[in-house]
């Protein structure tokens, strides 16, 4: 029997081939941005910074709209509900986490193609370019996760989850650009390893706090002991020892 | 009169006072602007350690969930916030004076903003929920996501050898004990000060959530035991006469 977070990242992806939603309108978004990059450019190439900078920035916008996706439209379709009873909170970010970033490694390279080929200019270290745009998006799903997890029951969940998305992703898209300039040729290959590690420590980071996430927000047996409180003008010290 | 708020009040006019009568800064546009040091470095340091505090509230409300800690919680937002926002307002007003210009592209000046924003983007989420528990988890989740990025962001970042070369903002001054110490006591001072008067307001912030609390709680026994009204969240459907 499958530990519950495969089943779940199962789930994940049978749900996905049955529709073609999420992978399909968010690949063609990154498509549609790459080719918005290249109609605004003409036939100049961006230099190796700003080459990087607008990689970055697509990758987190297609991440922005392709992520959040997977959590909130559990919550619209009703099926959150039923999918927390049969699995544990963990289990279900979990199988959540690993689609997404399946998903986003998928479009990623998919973007990454796209870019090279009509925006950025020549590659200098291909293999960096490459292991840097997988990571980004990798990190970027796995920060995205905890935003998406937590906007589920939000008003105008939407938009909300784009700007509380933002400020969780402005250090990746520093390391991003840092990573990816010295692969199109501008800086040392030794500042892109910092860069590299500090990616990977940003993509490993959401996969232990997130887990606690989820069982502290949707476990309904973690709930409140504020109903028990009945009394006016409860002291600091009253409140303290409940 | 309470301790604490009398501390601050004497801190506040010794300081006042002090800040007048130490001289003119050298090595600035405008030397008698340099003084606007003494409540942008407070405010970026109360504004700082309320992240921390948000963060560790928001981890004990995500583990034991106690209406305490769910006070000290949106206290601490809250002050950070404002705190942050005076931090912005007085380093926009130094930017114009000393670099002449009201925003100035400074990679601190936009790292702290990004920093601002993202705790407006905390309130945001907030005030997105309706049901008070959900309110308080997801608000504390992303407190204690957002510390990372806000550690990064304030004091990372700016210090980043190829950001520190771009920067006009004097970073290394306090650090390497650059400051005169006429302006080092003055410094010192008002962090004191400005710590003092925030911890107070945080104190009252924290009591008068509680007691709001407390009254609610109140409200909904009051609606249970009297089966005759209804509890105060639920809206009745109202008749609507047919007009034939």
């Amino acid at each position: 029997m499958n530990p519950p977070w495969i089943t779940a990242l199962k789930k994940e992806f049978t749900a996905e081939l049955r529709a073609k939603q999420g992978i399909t309108t968010s690949g063609l978004f990154g498509l549609m941005a790459v080719a918005a990059c290249g109609f605004a450019s003409s036939i100049e190439k961006p230099g190796p910074g700003l080459a990087a900078g607008l990689l970055s920035v697509i990758l987190l916008f297609v991440s922005t709209v392709a992520i959040p996706r997977i959590f909130i439209a559990e919550q619209e379709q009703g099926t959150f509900d039923l999918y927390r009873q049969w699995a544990s909170p963990t289990a279900i970010f979990l199988g959540k986490l690993l689609f997404a970033a399946a998903q986003m490694i998928l479009i990623s390279l998919m973007v990454g193609a796209i870019y090279v080929a009509m925006v950025a200019p020549e590659l200098k270290i291909p293999w960096l370019y490459w292991v840097g745009t997988i990571l980004f998006g990798i990190a970027a799903s796995n920060v995205l996760c905890i935003a998406g997890s937590l906007v589920m029951g939000a008003a105008n969940r939407w938009i909300l989850a784009g700007v509380i998305s933002l400020p969780l992703t402005f250090p990746l898209v520093f390391m991003g650009v840092g990573l990816l300039r010295v692969a199109f040729g501008e800086g040392t290959l030794n500042g892109g390893f910092i860069n590299l590690i500090g990616l990977l420590g940003y993509a490993i980071a959401p996969i232990g706090l997130g887990p606690f996430l989820a069982e502290s927000l949707w476990n309904e047996a973690n709930t409140e002991d504020r109903k028990g409180l009945q009394g006016q003008g409860a002291t600091e010290s009253q409140w303290e020892g409940r | 009169m309470n301790p604490r708020l009398l501390i601050a009040g004497l801190l506040g006019v010794v300081m006042t006072g002090y800040i007048y009568s130490v001289p003119d800064a050298r090595l600035f546009r405008d030397p008698a602007m340099a003084r606007i040091l003494f409540t942008h470095v407070p405010s970026a340091f109360v504004a700082s350690i309320f992240f921390v505090v948000a963060a560790w509230a928001g981890l004990q409300v995500l583990g034991k969930g106690r209406v305490l800690h769910r006070a000290r919680l949106h206290a601490a937002v809250e002050l950070g916030a404002l705190f942050a926002g005076f931090t912005m307002a007085t380093g926009i007003l130094f930017s114009r004076v000393q670099w002449g210009e009201w925003w100035h592209n400074d990679p601190r000046q936009t790292s702290f903003l990004i920093v601002l924003l993202s705790y407006l983007a905390l309130l945001g989420l907030r005030g997105a929920f309706s049901d008070p528990e959900k309110r308080d988890k997801t608000t504390a989740a992303y407190a204690v996501a957002l510390l990372l990025p806000a550690i990064f962001l304030t004091f990372i970042y700016p210090r980043l050898p190829h950001v520190a070369q771009q920067s006009f903002h004097p970073s290394t001054t306090i650090p390497k004990g650059e400051l005169d110490t006429a302006y080092q006591i003055g410094l010192w001072g008002n962090v004191t000060a400005f710590l003092v008067l925030a911890f107070f307001v945080y104190g009252l912030r924290v009591r008068q959530e509680l007691h709001s609390r407390a009254l609610e709680n109140l409200d909904d026994h009051l609606a249970d035991s009297h089966h005759d009204s209804p509890d105060s969240r639920v809206r009745r459907p109202v008749a609507v006469r047919r007009e034939d």
